[in-house]
């Protein structure tokens, strides 16, 4: 069974091969649903960061990926990207991801909608199905407030099914 | 006569003497306070002390920039009476494999909570790390007189929604715990954050909460306590 995305996001982020292996101050991307590898899967990659305070954010090319399987959570793959890129071609870094200028409680507001919308949407993307185009639709919009569009080549590279069908 | 509340306190010392709940125990200095917003406050923790050893990251000669957990090494290190900087730290680092050598070396310093612990190891202060954390056990550490580094989100810690990225993406050390005077309760944290230079800062509970414990309680915990 599906876990909501919240719960799976919380898994990914704190998986026990990302506490050890992947650098503390690194960017790490939400993770997006996938069926690259034949089964539900969410994937995201890593990134180093550059964070001053009172400058923008900069992030480099991304410089490991991982998924975990939708349903339980287990560790599906995990590859530095000079050894095992996720794309034939990644685009390079670095970027400067210019300030939304929004305050920490909506940016809050919109990862907690973006967790809703995708645990009512995952369904119908893991099953094969269209699904509801007024929840693709928003959420489209939601992740196009949550993700650094400065970022959005490497989701696209990551997650390519995933992003064909929801501009489906 | 020895009035105490229900939880035990007792309300018969002098002000400046604070006592502490009977389930509240530690091995380190305390004393009371005021809090940043005027609260009444018992401070666990030789804090005072332990903000020198506390300056913005990036003070090193190989133009590295992302030392914050170099940087919490470098802190802890000292606390425990080993004088070192932070070029020796990451130094250190370089030779060992035990942070990212980025092209551009601003992008370069960052560290794994294992290579934390193995850094740590390295200068005789043997540590590991844990996950899932709460605040009491943070408390708990800190009271016992440990050196704890943290994993937590910047962006919440600086309230700056560009660094948020609810997840752990920076290190700090906690240096002391501040608790109700009469409930005992965690009021908050404070520590020393080379990202922005600031020593002693006062983190509250709510706070630490979100830029830590929900963001997966992970903290590298010395094996030593300061006093030994």
């Amino acid at each position: 069974m599906i876990q909501p995305y919240d719960r799976a996001a919380k898994e990914f982020a704190e998986h026990a091969v990302r506490v050890a292996e992947v650098q503390v101050e690194h960017f790490i991307s939400q993770p997006m649903p996938t069926l690259r590898w034949s089964r539900p899967a969410y994937a995201g990659f890593a990134c180093p960061a550059v964070r001053i305070p009172g400058q923008a954010l900069e992030l480099g090319t991304p410089v490991s990926w991982w998924a975990i399987d939708a349903d339980h959570g287990r560790l599906l793959v995990y590859a530095l990207v000079r050894i095992l890129s996720f794309a034939s071609s990644i685009p390079e870094g670095p970027v400067t991801v210019r300030s939304a200028g929004r305050s920490l409680s909506a940016v809050r507001e919109d990862r907690r909608l973006l967790g809703e919308l995708l645990t009512d949407a995952v369904p119908a993307f893991f099953g094969g199905e269209s699904g509801d185009s007024a929840i693709r639709a928003d959420l489209a919009e939601v992740l196009g407030q949550v993700l650094p569009p400065e970022a959005k080549p490497w989701y696209r590279a990551l997650t390519p099914d995933f992003f064909d069908w929801l501009e489906r | 006569m020895n009035p105490e509340n229900a939880l035990g306190w007792s309300r018969d010392a002098p002000d400046d003497v604070p006592h502490l709940p009977p389930d509240v125990s530690f091995d380190v200095p305390h004393h009371r306070d005021v809090l940043p917003d005027g609260r009444e406050t018992v401070v666990i923790g030789d804090v005072e002390t332990l903000s020198d050893y506390c300056h913005p990251q990036g003070d090193n000669p190989f133009g590295f920039r992302q030392t914050c957990g170099l940087c919490s090494c470098e802190g802890i290190l000292r606390q425990f009476g080993i004088e070192v900087t932070e070029t020796d730290i990451v130094a250190h680092a370089i030779e060992r494999g035990l942070c990212t050598l980025e092209d551009d070396p601003r992008m370069s310093g960052r560290t794994t909570v294992l290579d934390q612990v193995r850094i740590l190891s390295d200068f005789g202060i043997p540590a590991s790390y844990e996950t899932s954390g709460s605040l009491e056990d943070l408390a708990s550490q800190l009271a016992q007189g440990r050196g704890v580094i943290l994993a937590l989100d910047c962006g919440v810690l600086w309230d700056n929604a560009d660094f948020y990225n609810g997840q752990a993406n920076h290190a700090v050390t906690a240096i002391g715990v501040a608790r109700h005077p009469e409930t005992g309760e965690i009021q908050g944290f404070y520590v020393n954050d080379t990202g922005t230079g600031e020593p002693g800062k006062f983190v509250d509970a709510d706070t630490m909460k979100e830029a830590w414990q929900d963001m997966g309680g992970i903290q590298v915990v010395t094996d030593r306590v300061h006093r030994e």
